[in-house]
């Protein structure tokens, strides 16, 4: 093939390659044969592969061997490259076969042509720029800024007889904003020369290819020509010191220097600045990568200092570019040993002395890596040598998987931009300046570039609208129209300006905020540039560094700095702000599989695979050490698990750590999410600091750390919640101006100079502020696609949340004393922060997003009953306030009563004197300031009153008042509707009042009063309803005033009660219950059960529990027939909620008209088919016994259509008229006596069916589904049965969502009145709310007599025992106690004495005083005896065989005997 | 800018440097103490009071000095090579372990015992102080409720420790606009609270943190970022002046977060949501 290719150049190229070189790589031959034969390529080979020549090979053939043309239409090719540099460089490489070819072809007696090759970049002087379009060169070398430009000149006629373009470095624009642009301006080439242009694209190794190739190509075919690559990577990652865990510890030295300087430590720097020299000492030539300026300022002046010669010099964006040239020539030629440089080396710059590239830190992507280490040995065939130094223990981890994935060429993804809308009107003003375009045409035209392929029709219009002046310019100016678009013809023309304009502000890349640094004195060299915000914190005479010189500031202007040499001074280190983007989601996966993997491997096969991957001694044993240090201290997280950690810090606050792999671009918007679902579901400030490892959560003033289900969202919700936060970030705020900059909408005034960045900012602002009324104003558009797709990777956070709902992420919880060693590195650098105070409110506005519907909930929670709310004293003291009647408000001078007039509104003199300091003066006052004309008198309501000089015309307008003469003319215009100015004020300046408080004052008719009010009501500033405590009629208020008395009144309702111990509780929850002597259901009816029942709806207890323990300790003589009463009578029904073991499970009581909303929804298990058959039959027949059943589903097998029947009742969705089913179905356990004998069920003969298929079967009615409805029922119910709701209660609640949910319900009806909350109970954390009357009848049994404790036996089940939810159980050793089906717990006086197990196998005492214990046993003992228990056989007690425990006797006392195994008590 | 936590921490580092050893050499370079020499004594301590620091010295004398706007003390071994340029140091003093120096020091005195009081007497409760007194500063901030909030803050005898940067983070943080006369600052004990809590925290680093972020340009909510967008609202931050007439001093703002004649958050207000 190499012969057939080769065969198709001219004879002196062929002779010149063959000459020069042994063979072509095969990136050349693929790239030559597809270029020959006129296909467009794109040509993926590794730095050092003959890319340049593989591209310009063929066009320098056509030069030299087609006949000349006429020299305007010269130009054949177009070679645009993204780096300016590069464009120098490929200009110089490009002279080699352009004298090797000539001379061949001189050999062979040929005549060839002068071949012409041009460079045009911004830095062109203008007067080639001019000569460019008179006399264009053969081949134009440019930037994709430059050619944009050419086309929007008439310099583009010169481009007409292109027929190669050259697209170098694809891989560095195709990702970005510089690509979208550049592809549009390669279709706008095209369209200009009237057909389609041979691209030619070369990049680096990228994936995926077609992705790129799709760049480049658009709508055209573009061959990929990708071979294999032989580049070989000689890689090691390099620690130097044993142990890294002890870096960074405090070293408590006095240190010199600044006595307010830092703390010393121990730092492993000096370890990696003595290997570095050591390594740059032993090469010729090394390139030393970091990822910040900053620290390639710093790390070189070390490596400088260490050495005593220099050795390195730094290299990055802010040195300016003659400073980097020279620096780059020294490094070639050998002069200069190393270079410290940042990503600004990274691209295609030949460096082909380059033995060795060092890489500071890890490069954070796999492709940057390769990128950078393939700059070492920059030749065809050479073998990169590279090493990294990783800085920290996390970045080992990083470092290690990149030089894994290095070595398995494994890249990420590159994928371009969509839509950019900011790009399409830049290009768009620019098309249409040069010429007219139908709006069809111009669409077709931009579709046919690939980041624009999808574009919506209605996308495309919006745009072009903007452009036209669709929006209003008079709010701000830039938005007047740029081009014409006449909508009769469809023609878009540019307007005069548009060139201009399009030339003088074009480009994609942003004005970071960047000072230019110059020399001081008359046009003094550049040397660098500082970040504005390092400019606004220096002042001149400060010292900084920059490129590793230091430099006095002199002079700092609007947007540059002078400055003079200040040699061997030490300076300060400058920052600049990276752009960095964090890890990719790829890189984040693989990092989690990677620990994933050595979490399972042995420690032998680890070290292997690390040595292999090049990690030397100390970097896998640290790395080994680390990771294991953290799984044991909580667990590694990885690409399958997300480990939460929760610990508290120094001062006490909760800190949650995220452990999540996945990278910055991830964990940014997912913090974002969790700052606002915290403060909307808890009403808890979280501060969320993310890093490419995770997310850490401050929580100031929380009890609890928040549940892991607070860091989870749905995935449906999770974009929701993010949209809704970064609107209001600051990233957004910069980047929609970047996105109004380049869609023109900020021009630079004049070219050449940059507006401050200050003003840049001012401007966007109100830019945004017009354009966010517009909701589909396309530059607002944009910056969130670019914030969520670009910066973000919101896809990528959306996907992680559907793997965790899928479970193929888990999510695993610890707390930790301390913080894990991850943990703690994720907080490196997070210090404590301080919030803005106001930011709760701010929650309030966000919360659109939730998935609680919030105007639902506030249409549920009806029209709220204020007068219950609303504080009397509160009240009070807000109206003397309102009407500056306080002390501190009073008024000292004449100044403070003006003031009072403009606040208040007329006044009397009475009503002068009362609000003065001095009464006796205000005469005096008053005089002066109608003296000054600051105030004047007149009559209102048949009443002399001063009122301000400013209210003149709201007055004599509203009310008809006359008016004194000379008023100046200013304070009598009329105002648009003055009346409803002074109700307002009225009512702005009182409590609640009815309409005829402000028609008196005024002197009004009731009725024009409350015209007036309906007017302010709809304007939103006062609302009618019932305010005032103890009033009956409707009043009105203002809404600010209203806010301020609900507030009040709140926190003094809070503050009212003292809180009471946590018995007191105990012994509430039982008398709430109706346990107990102190209860009064009154005797065992059908009604008193119902009551019960009411109280227990909704509520999960186990059947065995049920009608023995539960029902009979609220209701003393209670018998199965009261309940099955009720069922036959349709108004109490029940359902299944979960089976417990074989032969029990959870039963929830409802009275038939709450039962779609308070029984649990069904539970979403798969069903057996003969399941989903019964269900059919069910509800296609409504009830139905037994054998109707059987024959519906045609089942012969009793035994298996029971099992499917009880299926359905436990999954929640079959029901039966009566509970007799149940009974029989826990009936059949041995050696328990199931229920009193003398209340047994009826017997049903077989031929009806299994007993526990007895009676008639039902579906469970639908569940009403809307969460909103069923939460505040559910929240409702709750806090009936428990009276007092704390967090704890919960937990036998089976809520969905936890506490976390029910909060905000509580809260709303905390503000509509109609519930409490305040810190009832001690030690039970601040997120109590109780029902009216629950808190006073809770404090009525903090004090009882020694009589009045009653003991009470109960199942531990039993919603009324408070231990192991609202209380936890009582600290001891052993044998835990827990909420158990079949437990029991014996109580006195709400403490809790004792638990026994079912069966009574394992007893637990939980006081030691004989008093109370032989009292509990005694009660158990009757309990047991009246049936309540079935039989009791106590084996062990507190841990130990119970015949050996002090137990023995008291149990004997309470009739107990003994047995085989223990003691038995005979019922 | 040095504020209350840098001279703490300052004093704090030059009495691990210096307590209990007896200069071998002093050297003070400004005329009217030239001739003063102070060798033999030995240092007592080293203590902060707001912004001022104390060397107390044997003999019942102290040396007093004042930062302002850029003094600084320095610590060094003997002989080794001074960071700041030799003509700007002030005082010299060695022991034979350290030599301390301060340079461009405004104020420098050398005081008896007993007369400590005439230099620092008159300053507020010390925020750092082992005595803070919060009551006190807020009956001194009270004392004159016509007064700016952001003017009262920067009054070292309201409160000793607060500098330029921390009064315009503190009235960021309080929401209020630094304009706004002390007296209609709804709750001035939280005020004094915050003032305390954010230099306590940041009493060991030196470094005046306020958004928990210690990454460089990444450390404070308004301050020294005229024109960039607050980190809340994202609105351009103001760059403006306050303090009294003829002494006005930079401060920053957001229009936004911080409007002119609105009251601060209360209490209630805040609690009310952000409790659980």
């Amino acid at each position: 093939m190499t012969e057939e290719v080769l065969a198709r150049f001219s004879e002196p190229t062929k002779a010149w390659f063959e000459g020069a070189f042994a063979a072509p790589t095969a990136a050349q031959l693929g790239a030559w044969d597809a270029i020959t034969s006129g296909r467009n390529a794109l040509v993926v080979a590794p730095t050092g592969s003959g890319k340049t020549l593989a591209g310009f090979l063929w066009s320098l053939d056509k030069i030299f061997s087609e006949a000349p043309r006429e020299p305007k239409a010269r130009l054949r090719t177009l070679y645009v490259s993204p780096l300016k540099a590069l464009a120098v460089d490929i200009e110089r490489n490009l002279r080699t076969p352009l004298a090797g070819i000539r001379a061949a072809a001189e050999r062979d007696g040929l005549q060839v042509p002068e071949v012409q090759v041009g460079v045009r970049t911004g830095d062109t002087p203008a007067d080639e720029r001019r000569r460019f379009a008179t006399s264009p060169p053969d081949i134009l070398i440019t930037t994709p800024e430059s050619l944009f430009l050419l086309l929007t000149s008439r310099a583009r006629e010169a481009l007409r007889s292109v027929d190669t373009v050259i697209v170098d470095e694809v891989h560095a624009v195709a990702g970005t904003k510089r690509g979208s642009h550049l592809a549009l301006s390669l279709e706008r080439l095209d369209h200009l020369i009237g057909h389609p242009v041979q691209r030619l694209g070369l990049s680096a190794t990228v994936r995926p290819t077609d992705e790129v190739a799709r760049f480049l190509g658009g709508a055209r075919p573009v061959t990929i020509v990708d071979p294999p690559s032989d580049k070989e990577f000689d890689l090691s990652v390099v620690v130097p010191v044993e142990d890294m865990s002890l870096m960074g510890l405090e070293t408590g030295e006095v240190l010199s220097g600044s006595a307010a300087g830092a703390e010393a430590r121990t730092s492993v720097w000096p370890h990696v600045e003595e290997s570095l020299l050591e390594l740059i000492r032993a090469h010729s030539s090394t390139i030393v990568f970091v990822n910040a300026r900053r620290l390639a300022e710093r790390l070189c002046g070390r490596l400088n200092e260490l050495a005593e010669e220099e050795v390195a010099r730094a290299h990055h964006g802010s040195v300016s570019k003659e400073q980097r040239r020279i620096i780059e020539e020294d490094l070639k030629s050998g002069r200069l040993p190393a270079v410290v440089a940042t990503s600004s080396l990274e691209l295609g710059i030949d460096m082909a002395a380059v033995d060795l590239v060092v890489q500071v830190e890890s490069p954070n992507s796999v492709a940057s890596g390769l990128q950078r280490i393939g700059r070492a040995g920059h030749q065809v065939g050479a073998v990169s040598r590279g090493v990294l130094f990783p800085k920290f223990r996390g970045d080992l981890v990083e470092c290690a998987v990149v030089v894994e994935r290095m070595k398995q060429g494994a890249i990420e993804e590159l994928a371009y931009p969509r839509n950019p809308l900011d790009v399409l009107a830049q290009q768009i003003v620019a098309t249409v300046a040069m010429d007219e375009w139908t709006v069809d045409e111009l669409e077709a035209m931009v579709k046919r570039s690939a980041p624009f392929a999808d574009l919506p029709r209605s996308a495309f219009e919006a745009t072009l609208d903007m452009l036209s002046g669709r929006y209003p310019s008079h709010e701000f100016a830039e938005l007047r129209p740029r081009v014409n678009w006449d909508r009769s013809t469809d023609l878009i023309s540019g307007r005069p300006n548009a060139q201009r304009l399009a030339v003088t502000s074009g480009g994609t890349i942003p004005d970071r905020g960047l000072f230019g640094v110059f020399l001081a004195g008359e046009k003094g060299p550049r040397v660098g540039e500082l970040d504005e915000e390092m400019v606004y914190e220096s002042r001149p005479g400060d010292v900084f560094v920059l490129g590793a010189s230091s430099w006095l500031i002199e002079d700092i202007g609007h947007d540059r700095v002078l400055v003079s040499p200040a040699p061997g001074q030490p300076g300060k280190m400058p920052f600049w702000h990276g752009d960095a983007l964090g890890r990719p989601l790829e890189l984040g996966r693989a990092l989690g599989a990677f620990m994933r993997e050595l979490g399972r491997g042995d420690e032998a096969k680890n070290q292997q695979r690390l040595r292999t991957a090049g990690l030397d001694e100390y970097a896998a044993r640290n790395l080994l050490a680390y990771l294991e240090e953290q799984r044991e201290a909580a667990g590694l997280p990885d690409d399958r698990t997300i480990v939460v950690e929760r610990f508290r810090d120094e001062l006490g606050d909760w800190r949650v750590c995220v452990h999540s792999p996945f990278g910055a671009r991830i964990n940014a918007p997912w913090s974002l999410a969790i700052e606002a679902a915290v403060r909307d579901r808890l009403g808890l400030d979280v501060q969320c600091m993310y890093t490419d490892d995770g997310i850490v959560a401050r929580l100031p003033e929380a009890d609890d750390a928040p549940p892991a289900s607070s860091i989870l969202f749905d995935p449906d919700s999770v974009e929701d919640l993010v949209v809704g936060q970064v609107g209001s970030s600051a990233l957004f705020a910069s980047r929609f101006r970047e996105c109004a900059a380049r869609a023109l909408l900020l021009p630079r005034r004049n070219p050449g100079t940059r507006t401050p960045l200050w003003q840049q900012r001012q401007k966007s602002a109100q830019l945004l502020q017009v354009a966010s009324k517009h909701e589909s104003f396309p530059v607002v558009l944009e910056a969130y696609r670019e914030c969520l797709q670009d910066v973000f990777d919101l896809p990528g956070l959306i996907e992680i949340m559907s793997a965790i709902a899928r479970r193929e992420v888990k999510v695993v919880e610890v707390e930790t004393p301390f913080p894990s060693p991850f943990a703690s590195s994720l907080q490196f650098g997070y210090v404590s922060a301080f919030m803005y105070e106001g930011d709760a409110p701010l929650a309030e506005r966000r919360a659109q997003a939730l998935s609680l519907d919030r105007s639902l909930l506030a249409e549920i929670m009806g029209r709220e009953e204020l007068r219950e709310l609303i504080d009397e004293a509160a009240l009070a003291d807000i109206e003397l306030e309102l009407q500056w009647l306080t002390s501190q408000r009073k008024a000292p001078n004449a100044d403070a009563i003006h003031d009072a007039l403009r606040a208040l509104g007329d006044l009397s003199p009475t009503e002068l004197a009362a609000r003065a300091t001095d009464p006796t003066l205000t005469g005096g006052w008053l005089d002066e300031l109608v003296g000054s004309r600051r105030a004047i008198e007149v009559r209102v309501a048949g009443e002399s009153r001063a009122i301000a000089i400013e209210d003149a015309g709201r007055y004599r307008d509203a009310l008809g008042v006359a008016l004194p003469v000379g008023i100046p003319a200013a304070f009598t215009e009329p105002v648009s509707d003055p009346l409803a100015d002074l109700v307002g004020r009225y009512a702005a300046t009182h409590g609640p009042f009815d309409v005829s408080g402000p028609a008196a004052r005024l002197g009004l008719g009731p009725a024009v009063c409350r015209q007036a009010l309906e007017r302010l009501e709809v304007a939103g500033r006062v609302v009618e309803g019932e305010f005032r405590p103890g009033g009956t009629a409707r009043e009105w208020i203002d809404v600010e005033v209203l806010r301020r008395l609900r507030r009040r009144s709140l926190a003094a309702f809070r503050k009212e009660v003292e809180p009471a111990p946590v018995e007191a509780l105990a012994r509430f929850s039982l008398a709430w219950h109706g346990i107990g002597p102190r209860s009064s259901r009154g005797v065992a009816s059908p009604d008193a059960l119902f009551r019960v029942i009411e109280q227990l709806q909704g509520v999960p207890i186990p059947a065995s529990a049920l009608e023995r323990q539960v029902l009979p300790a609220r209701l003393p003589g209670y018998s199965p027939g009261l309940l099955d009463a009720l069922g036959a009578s349709g108004e109490v029904v029940w359902a299944g909620a979960g089976p417990l073991g074989a032969d029990d499970g959870w039963i929830v009581l409802a009275p038939a008209d709450r039962a779609s909303l308070i029984l649990p929804l069904p539970s979403e298990t798969e069903l057996s088919e003969t399941a989903l058959a019964l269900q059919d039959a069910l509800s296609a027949s409504g009830a139905s016994f037994f054998r109707q059943l059987a024959e519906r589903v045609g089942s012969t097998d009793d035994n298996e259509l029971l099992a499917a029947l009880w299926d359905l009742v436990w999954a929640g969705l079959a029901t039966n008229d009566t509970l007799a089913p149940v009974r029989a179905f826990g009936g059949g356990r041995r050696g328990t006596r199931a229920r009193p004998p003398q209340r047994r069920g009826p017997r049903f003969p077989a031929r009806l069916g299994p007993p526990s298929g007895a009676g008639r079967w039902s579906l469970v009615a639908p569940r009403e589904t809307d969460p909103t409805r069923r939460l505040v029922a559910v929240t409702e119910q709750m806090l009936e049965r428990h009276g007092i709701v704390t967090r704890g209660a919960l937990q036998i609640e089976r809520l969905q969502g936890g506490f976390a949910a029910v909060y905000p319900v509580l809260k709303a009806m905390e503000e509509a009145g109609r519930v409490r909350r305040g810190y009832f109970v001690d030690g039970l954390g601040g997120a109590q709310f109780a029902q009216s009357g629950a808190v006073d009848r809770m404090r009525s049994l903090v004090h009882l007599a020694p009589e009045e404790l009653t003991t009470e036996v109960l199942a531990a089940t039993d919603p009324a025992n408070p231990y192991g939810a609202a209380l936890p159980w009582p600290e001891r050793d052993g044998h835990r106690a827990g909420r158990k089906a079949g437990a029991v717990v014996v109580l006195t006086g709400g403490e809790l004495i004792l638990y026994v197990e079912k069966g009574g196998r394992t007893l637990l005492s939980f006081s030691d005083d004989p008093e109370r214990l032989q009292p509990a046993v005694d009660a158990l003992a009757l309990a047991a005896h009246d049936g309540l228990l079935g039989r009791l056989a106590v084996e062990r007690a507190d841990g130990e065989s119970v015949l050996d425990s002090p137990f023995a006797q008291v149990l004997m006392d309470a009739g107990f005997q003994l047995s085989s195994r223990g003691l038995k008590l005979r019922a | 800018m040095p504020e209350g936590d840098t001279v703490f921490l300052a004093a704090d580092r030059l009495d691990r440097a210096l307590r209990g050893r007896v200069l071998t050499r002093t050297d003070f370079r400004v005329p009217r103490y030239s001739t003063l020499d102070l060798a033999g004594r030995r240092i007592h301590e080293v203590v902060a009071r707001g912004k001022h620091l104390l060397f107390r010295i044997a003999g019942n004398m102290t040396l007093h000095t004042h930062f302002q706007m850029d003094g600084t003390w320095h610590i060094y071994r003997p002989g080794e090579r001074w960071r700041v340029p030799a003509h700007e140091a002030r005082v010299v003093l060695e022991t034979d372990v350290f030599t301390v120096v301060g340079f461009r020091l405004p104020v420098i005195d050398v005081l008896d015992r007993a007369a400590e009081q005439s230099v620092v007497g008159h300053l507020g409760p010390d925020l750092l102080g082992p005595d803070w007194d919060p009551v006190e500063a807020e009956r001194r901030l009270a004392a004159d409720p016509a007064r700016p909030i952001g003017e009262a803050l920067l009054d070292q005898a309201v409160m000793a420790g607060l500098g330029n940067v921390y009064r315009s983070e503190i009235c960021f943080l309080m929401g209020l606009d630094p304009m706004t006369p002390v007296g209609e600052v709804p709750e001035p004990a939280r005020v004094v609270g915050r003032a305390r809590a954010v230099i306590y925290a940041n009493r060991t680093t030196g470094n005046q943190i306020t958004t928990g972020d210690a990454r460089p340009g990444r450390t404070h909510w308004v301050y020294g970022r005229g024109g960039e967008p607050c980190r809340r609202c994202g609105d351009p931050i103001e760059r403006t002046h306050s303090g009294p007439n003829g002494r006005e001093r930079v401060i920053y703002r957001c229009p936004r977060c911080q409007p002119a004649g609105r009251k601060a958050h209360s209490v209630t207000q805040v609690r009310g949501l952000a409790d659980a």
